[in-house]
């Protein structure tokens, strides 16, 4: 089983390698890891931060109201969440680009093509990680050159599917730093035992799962970039 | 009035049944917050690995809050007959040991002995309802701490903030001792149909079981007679745990339990005064 | 000027489906009388009282209590009241002061602990005026019955049947206390009992009850007056005295004839007129009795009621 779904990554990974060289390549003067280099220089600047967050869930199964969170990362990979109440959090911290695409020689990057993303004219480009023992397949990043953001990126795991993160600058661009980021999840059928469960809402129940997306909304306020964070609070 | 629910308070205090119903709350309450408190992460991996399929949860889901609502959704299946235990013996326990009799020939009114022993076993029902409120509540809150609230549904769950949980308990509350407000008048009335103290409990227990059914099964001829029952209507207190709570059906199911008692005790009171005392 | 009855009982009926047990009772009782209400087993004495403490609805006719139509005052009647229905049912998991105290709360009085007190010393039980009912015996509960139709000082004590149960020294007790309770404290009795002689000893005035129906009522020296007797003779030659009877004056006055047994229904001061005939006659007896009419009366009935009692052909509903 093992052996076949890696055969399927080598022949998605070979296909659409083959595919950006012969059509987008030529076209374009930067190479992706250039296009992604200029992503990364911002987030070098990076070596902490913190910030406020307020987390909002559109989930088909979980009804939840917006919460505010405090986030704390520290470099190369220290990230914690707190929160007064119970969190509902992508899977993929929101560092996850620090991680992934930090170091070049992990991944093959290739440019599939051009898009307009908000109004911004984006390159896409396509990561693959060497290492199949990673949980990302493919990733795929709509990235602005010129002000060296992602706008958007689409993962493809392992684990969870697909995962779509769409990502809005302000005042932090300048770190790479979001203002938002929307996380769309594929999310499978819910169900527990009614032995433990209380069934208060049986209008909900029979309704359409909806898109089968789970969305989570991460609106980032009060950066305070570079000022010390304290180890303890990853503890 | 206020004197004969006074001496019908007196007497439920004495009867050593009475403590039965506070006993049974106090081992079940400690037995699963003990139970939570050990294993309480076991109790809900199931739903917690659903959820992290997806999404990574975080914060104190084993919580006071969490507790208090686990503990009143699996009492509610005891409550009624702990309070039938007590309500539905007022006046056939009173007719069994011959007792009514001394009683009937004081100078009060029947309908005055009915409404009085209603009212003390919804004092009763209240205290067993409060003393539910502070061991699940109160101790759960001491031992868990406090915490958003996680609500289990069989397609969803549903996250309270702590801040509005507190509001939607004593709700929970109010609605449970309406609940077996009708579990009590129910009895009273069954209590004044016959001269020994096990029946009315008994019936009592069985139409609850009866209806029960009835309202689950999913058979379409019973969708006609399901929002005239009662027990379709005892369990809306859950209704508070929906954002937003569902106003209307608080509304009416709370009207349908209100009208049900207020049936129970009229033909209680009807039948109690024309009823021939040959115990 | 004729006294206000304290009870009146007017054509009063109670059936139970197609059980008559009280058929057009009439029924006085006044001020100041120990009135016996006799019958045996099943007469509907019970039933009566019943009715008179509106325990059960009549079918038919009225009672007046103090001057007042029952279903009408009721609450007012019964306050005025003091009973014991049957057997005295308490809570048992309550003390004897403790039931004393909540039934006179029920009558609307809160007893002061010496009202309780002197109760409970009236009938012998002030030792155990803390003890719990259920570890009464049953003569003890009794008494604390006769106790608590005391406790809110009524005006009209009703006694169902109140010796039942009770050792030789309990039934003395029991009726020097209603005697103390109409002398010494001008209650009104009103007293049931299948016991002619109980009701002989201590009432005024009496009913007899048979079957729902009054068959005698009035005092109870007119009732069971001496002026009336019936007197059985066992003699040596039945025959022989028959034929002598059949001859004389005496033919009148004979009641029945049983075997060697004779009875005669005679006055008190006609029997030595009666032996000595007898004797002059050459009639041998070897044994006389007498008994009152009246006596001899409540003595079939009680022997019917209980005759048809173990035929179990009586419907019995109350008592």
């Amino acid at each position: 089983m093992l052996k076949e779904v890696d055969f399927r990554f080598c022949l998605m990974r070979c296909a659409v390698v083959l595919l950006s060289i012969l059509f987008h390549l030529p076209v374009h003067s930067q190479s992706p890891n250039q296009v992604i280099n200029t992503v990364n220089q911002r987030f070098a600047k990076v070596n902490d931060y913190t910030a406020a967050v307020n987390v909002s869930c559109d989930i088909n199964f979980i009804k939840i109201d917006p919460i505010d969170a405090k986030v704390f990362y520290k470099k190369p990979d220290k990230f914690k969440v707190k929160a007064t109440g119970i969190l509902i959090m992508p899977k993929q911290n929101v560092n996850f680009y620090f991680t992934t695409l930090a170091d070049t020689a992990n991944y093959t990057a290739v440019r599939t093509g051009e898009e307009l993303v908000a109004g911004a004219k984006v390159q896409v480009i396509n990561v693959i990680p060497h290492q199949d023992s990673s949980d990302l397949i493919l990733g795929k990043f709509w990235i602005d050159p010129v002000r060296g953001l992602i706008l958007k990126s689409q993962l493809t795991t392992k684990s969870q599917g697909t995962i779509l993160i769409e990502n809005s600058y302000g005042s932090m661009s300048n770190y790479a730093l979001p203002d938002k980021m929307l996380f769309t999840v594929d999310v499978g059928k819910f169900k527990i035992p009614k032995a433990i469960a209380a069934d208060i809402n049986q209008s909900t129940a029979g309704k359409p799962a909806g898109d089968g997306k789970g969305r989570i909304t991460l609106s980032f306020s009060n950066y305070v970039v570079n000022k010390g964070v304290n180890n303890d609070l990853f503890k | 009035m206020i004197n004969l629910v006074s001496i019908e308070l007196y007497k439920i205090r004495k009867k050593p049944r009475s403590f039965i119903g506070f006993g049974a709350i106090a081992v079940i309450v400690l037995l699963i917050e003990v139970a939570l408190y050990i294993d309480g992460q076991s109790y809900l991996q199931f739903v917690i690995q659903q959820v992290e399929q997806s999404f990574q949860i975080d914060g104190k889901i084993i919580n006071g809050n969490l507790v208090t609502y686990v503990l009143l959704q699996t009492l509610i299946v005891q409550m009624p007959l702990l309070v039938a235990l007590v309500t539905g013996d007022l006046i056939s326990g009173e007719a069994a040991s011959g007792s009514i009799r001394l009683l009937v020939t004081k100078p009060v009114s029947r309908a005055n002995i009915v409404l009085s022993k209603f009212a003390a076993g919804s004092v009763y029902t209240l205290l067993l309802i409060v003393w539910l409120g502070i061991l699940s509540l109160g101790l759960g809150l001491l031992i868990f701490g406090l915490g958003d609230l996680l609500v289990l549904n069989s397609d969803h769950i549903a996250i309270l903030r702590s801040s509005e949980t507190m509001w939607r308990f004593m709700m929970a509350f109010v609605i449970a001792f309406i609940s077996l407000s009708v579990v009590s008048s129910l009895s009273l009335m069954l209590s004044c149909f016959t001269d020994n103290s096990i029946g009315p409990i008994i019936i009592t227990m069985s139409i609850i079981i009866l209806f029960t059914i009835i309202g689950t099964m999913e058979i379409p001829i019973f969708d006609v007679v399901r929002p005239f029952l009662f027990t379709t209507h005892m369990i809306v207190w859950r209704s508070l745990f929906e954002n937003p709570v569902p106003l209307q059906e608080l509304w009416i199911s709370t009207g349908v339990m209100m009208s049900h008692i207020l049936v129970f005790l009229s033909v209680a009171v009807f039948y109690f005064k024309n009823k021939d005392i040959l115990s | 000027m004729t006294p206000i009855p304290i009870i009146e009982i007017k054509n009063l009926s109670k059936s139970f489906g197609s059980f008559a047990a009280v058929t057009d009772l009439n029924l006085e009782v006044f001020r100041g009388d120990v009135f016996g209400f006799l019958g045996p087993n099943g007469a509907g004495k019970s039933t009566t009282i019943r009715m008179l403490l509106s325990l059960i609805k009549p079918t038919s006719g009225t009672i007046h209590l103090f001057g007042r139509n029952l279903q009408d005052h009721r609450n007012e009647s019964v306050r005025k009241i003091g009973c014991i229905i049957e057997k005295p049912d308490f809570y048992l998991y309550l003390s004897a002061a403790k039931n004393l105290e909540l039934f006179s709360r029920l009558s609307g009085l809160l007893p002061a602990k010496s009202k309780i007190d002197e109760v409970l010393e009236l009938v012998g039980l002030k030792g155990r005026a803390h003890d719990n009912v259920k570890t009464f015996s049953h003569g003890m509960k009794q008494r604390l019955g006769i106790a608590q139709t005391l406790i809110h000082d009524p005006e009209l004590i009703i006694l169902d049947e109140p010796t039942t149960g009770l050792d030789p020294q309990g039934i003395i007790d029991v009726r020097n206390l209603i005697r103390h309770l109409q002398h010494d404290l001008n209650k009104t009795v009103f007293l049931s009992s299948h016991i002619l002689s109980e009701i002989e000893l201590i009432a005024t005035r009496m009913a007899i009850l048979n079957n729902g129906k009054a068959v005698a009522q009035g005092n109870v020296s007119d009732l069971l007056s001496t002026q009336d007797l019936i007197v059985a003779l066992e003699v040596e030659d039945a025959e022989k005295a028959m034929q002598w009877i059949a001859v004389t004056a005496w033919q009148s006055k004979l009641h029945a004839v049983s075997g060697q047994q004779f009875q005669m229904k005679l006055a008190k001061k006609e029997i030595p007129e009666f032996t000595d005939d007898l004797q002059r006659a050459g009639i041998h007896f070897y044994s006389i009795a007498y008994k009152r009419a009246l006596e001899d009366y409540f003595l079939r009935l009680t022997q019917e009621s209980s005759s048809s009692q173990q035929r179990n052909k009586t419907p019995e509903v109350i008592n």
